[in-house]
């Protein structure tokens, strides 16, 4: 057997000059080393917020939490949020385990080593008295907190620097509007950058997805034509071309419609790739959104519909594990709040955040790259790992840190 | 009558604790719903 492409022999035959393989030839990327601070981020982008888990989980009991790799304890005290690095420096006991003895202040189950929530120092050690000469002279890390969306917030630092408003980064819309957010927290397996990519991930919704019950009511095309626009601190996804079925030359004819779902829409509308509504949520209206799939850092996904906006925050707990924080939004007031209610904990909790994003999780956890080989619609992967990339440059150059 | 008492004593029961079990389920739940800005 030959090989179509191998040299020709020395001892004999015409010689032919080597060629370049063809693209489609070459091995695919070996490595990140083209975004470097992405390659990096294993553990996830320092300087940002992230949400760790519901308001209500946290109360005088601490909780413990992992955030990119930093293991954080955090305890609710006059009704102010307070994060620790969760690690007695006495013996390397979680102070998680520990419990308040004095108001405001977290005690180490061991020996009784007391912190100030505030500032973490050292401000009482139960077992060497009133007079230890230890008090005072050390402490634990802090970390700042906020409470927005029902969720607690933990800000994990570059450097020393103070955090910037966590409104800042926010997605826009969510920051002054009313509006009513079901959402589901959730630890999942597989680093946080390839929950992030396939959030925001062009190709795979339409197959992966195809089996889900949400798809009953959510036609979805076979394949798009996608370029990738940036505006402000957002990158979106914008359809050039919609295809919902399609000839493959030898193999035969591909679509996801069936007799039993949603039929697909004469013309297709930007927000939600769906057809046409009636009425369009002014607020999301307003926001006048180029794409309807829209990502910043640090790994903040939106998708747009005519009348809601899902959102997806991918927390990173470790290079091996992440946190799924999925929230629907819909800007409703009065009465009509009680309909979400009953959508959200009725369907879209089971169906969505449940389901559907169960086969994300899926492959998320099982996605092994690099080495990879990306194809077309992969541009929406590395616009996300270039943007990285410049708000990363542009955030250590704010922060005079290297 | 008996049966009737005990149906309107359980019924009160579980009204009552209605809203300590929706708060107990919110509090537990990774799943919840909030009114945001109003």
């Amino acid at each position: 057997m030959t090989e179509p492409d191998a040299p020709a022999r020395e001892d004999g035959g015409a010689r032919r000059p080597e060629r370049r393989p063809r693209r489609s030839d070459r091995p695919g990327r070996q490595d990140w080393s083209s975004w470097p601070e992405y390659d990096a981020a294993a553990a996830g982008f320092r300087g940002y917020w992230y949400p760790v888990t519901w308001s209500s989980h946290v109360t005088g009991k601490p909780t413990a939490v992992t955030l990119c790799g930093e293991k954080i304890a955090l305890v609710r005290d006059s009704g102010q949020v307070y994060a620790l690095h969760d690690r007695c420096p006495h013996r390397g006991v979680p102070l998680s385990l520990g419990d308040q003895q004095f108001p405001g202040t977290l005690s180490c189950p061991y020996h009784g080593w007391t912190f100030r929530l505030g500032d973490g120092q050292l401000c009482a050690v139960i077992t060497d008295g009133p007079d230890s000469r230890i008090r005072g002279k050390l402490g634990v890390r802090t970390y700042p907190t906020a409470e927005r969306l029902g969720m607690v917030w933990v800000y994990v630092p570059l450097g020393d620097e103070e955090p910037h408003p966590i409104d800042s980064q926010l997605p826009e819309e969510l920051v002054e509007n009313a509006f009513m957010m079901g959402g589901r927290i959730e630890p999942r397996a597989g680093n946080w950058r390839f929950a992030c990519e396939n959030g925001f991930d062009e190709g795979h919704a339409k197959y992966l997805h195809r089996t889900s019950l949400w798809r009953l009511f959510k036609a979805m095309p076979t394949w798009n034509i996608t370029r990738i626009v940036p505006e402000g601190r957002w990158i979106f996804r914008v359809q050039d071309e919609v295809h919902w079925e399609a000839d493959f030359p030898g193999v035969g004819r591909w679509t996801s419609k069936r007799w039993w779902k949603i039929q697909p829409p004469k013309e297709t509308f930007n927000l939600g790739n769906t057809g046409k509504p009636k009425k369009v949520d002014p607020v999301i209206e307003s926001r006048g959104f180029p794409g309807f799939a829209s990502l910043s850092m640090p790994g903040v996904l939106r998708i747009a519909y005519p009348n809601f906006i899902h959102y997806e925050f991918y927390v990173p707990v470790d290079a091996d594990n992440h946190q799924y924080v999925g929230v629907m939004v819909n800007f409703t007031e009065g009465w009509k709040t009680l309909g979400f209610y009953a959508k959200y904990l009725g369907a879209i909790r089971w169906l969505f955040h449940g389901q559907f994003s169960g086969q994300d999780a899926w492959m998320v956890d099982v996605t092994d790259a690099p080495p990879e080989k990306l194809y077309r619609p992969d541009v929406s992967l590395t616009a996300w790992r270039t943007l990285a990339e410049e708000e990363t440059a542009k955030k250590r150059a704010e922060l005079g840190a290297k | 009558m008996r049966r009737t008492l005990l149906t309107l004593i359980i019924g009160a029961g579980l009204a009552a604790a209605a809203p300590a079990l929706w708060r107990w389920i919110a509090r537990t739940s990774n799943t919840q719903v909030h009114r945001i800005n109003q």
